[in-house]
């Protein structure tokens, strides 16, 4: 319940960000949000705040940079929408990551079975993934008394690319058969 | 057979949000005309998204060639 209302709210406040045109008004909500973050998770959100900022940075200073000197250039003013686009891209940023940090993805729609499967299954291959990819890294490391060079670090993540690729493609086949067996597939014509 | 379908795939979504993009300023702008999401209109968006995307995608259909081949070398006999 807590999950799913927490996905719902989210939902709504996104919707209503993009009804939120003033860049004083999204100002106050993005201050309001890093408070609430702050009351919440104490320094971690300026962690959280950060991540954000890293994510959203080189597409808005492109954007931004590219539409200052065209308005410049144009004579026209170009500040309100400056502000209005990286202060709303940043607030939604953020919250997504405030979102991704205190959500159970599973349990949000476990009322709907046929999403449910899908997060199930991408999340199990993200999990998966990210732990053999850490495993590999942990042994580079283990194994090299100092630091890999170059050379070993190329060899090392094309093997990890190998043992990926061979490990989706197994567990495409056990998950395809699963569903076969299921009576996902109706391919009897 | 895999480099076509793989390059229209990405061309294709490249264009598709390129004009999603564009259309931007038409469809939103404030008063004083000042766009609210997105500044620039598709005689931009297009050759900016849409260009470096028609050499994305034949390095996109090269590598999707190359892991295809890869599996189908690896494939045990029936």
């Amino acid at each position: 319940m807590k999950d799913r209302t927490l996905l719902a709210l989210w939902l709504v406040a996104v919707v209503a960000v993009g009804f939120v045109h003033d860049p004083a008004w999204l100002a106050a909500l993005l201050a309001l949000a890093l408070g609430l973050m702050l009351a919440l998770h104490g320094s971690d959100a300026w962690k959280m705040a950060a991540r954000g900022l890293a994510a959203v940075a080189l597409v808005n200073v492109t954007v931004s940079a590219a539409y200052a000197i065209w308005a410049w250039t144009a004579g026209e003013s170009w500040t309100t929408f400056v502000l209005r686009l990286n202060l709303r891209v940043f607030l939604l940023a953020l919250l997504a990551l405030w979102l991704t940090r205190n959500i159970d993805l599973v349990r949000a729609v476990d009322r709907w079975p046929s999403i449910r499967f899908l997060v199930v299954i991408v999340l199990g291959q993200i999990r998966a993934l990210g732990r053999m990819l850490a495993e590999h890294r942990m042994a580079l490391v283990s194994r090299s008394p100092t630091r890999p060079s170059l050379k070993v670090r190329f060899a090392s993540a094309a093997s990890q690319v190998s043992v990926a690729l061979e490990k989706t493609e197994g567990r495409a086949e056990a998950l395809n058969q699963g569903m076969r067996a299921r009576g996902f597939f109706d391919d009897r014509a | 057979s895999v480099l076509v379908p793989v390059w229209l795939g990405v061309v294709v979504a490249a264009v598709l949000l390129a004009l999603v993009l564009g259309l931007q300023p038409w469809l939103a702008s404030d008063a004083a005309g000042q766009p609210l999401f997105f500044p620039f209109g598709p005689r931009v968006t297009l050759p900016v998204i849409v260009l470096p995307h028609l050499a994305i995608g034949v390095a996109e259909g090269m590598l999707s060639w190359f892991v295809l081949s890869a599996l189908e070398a690896r494939r045990m006999p029936a």
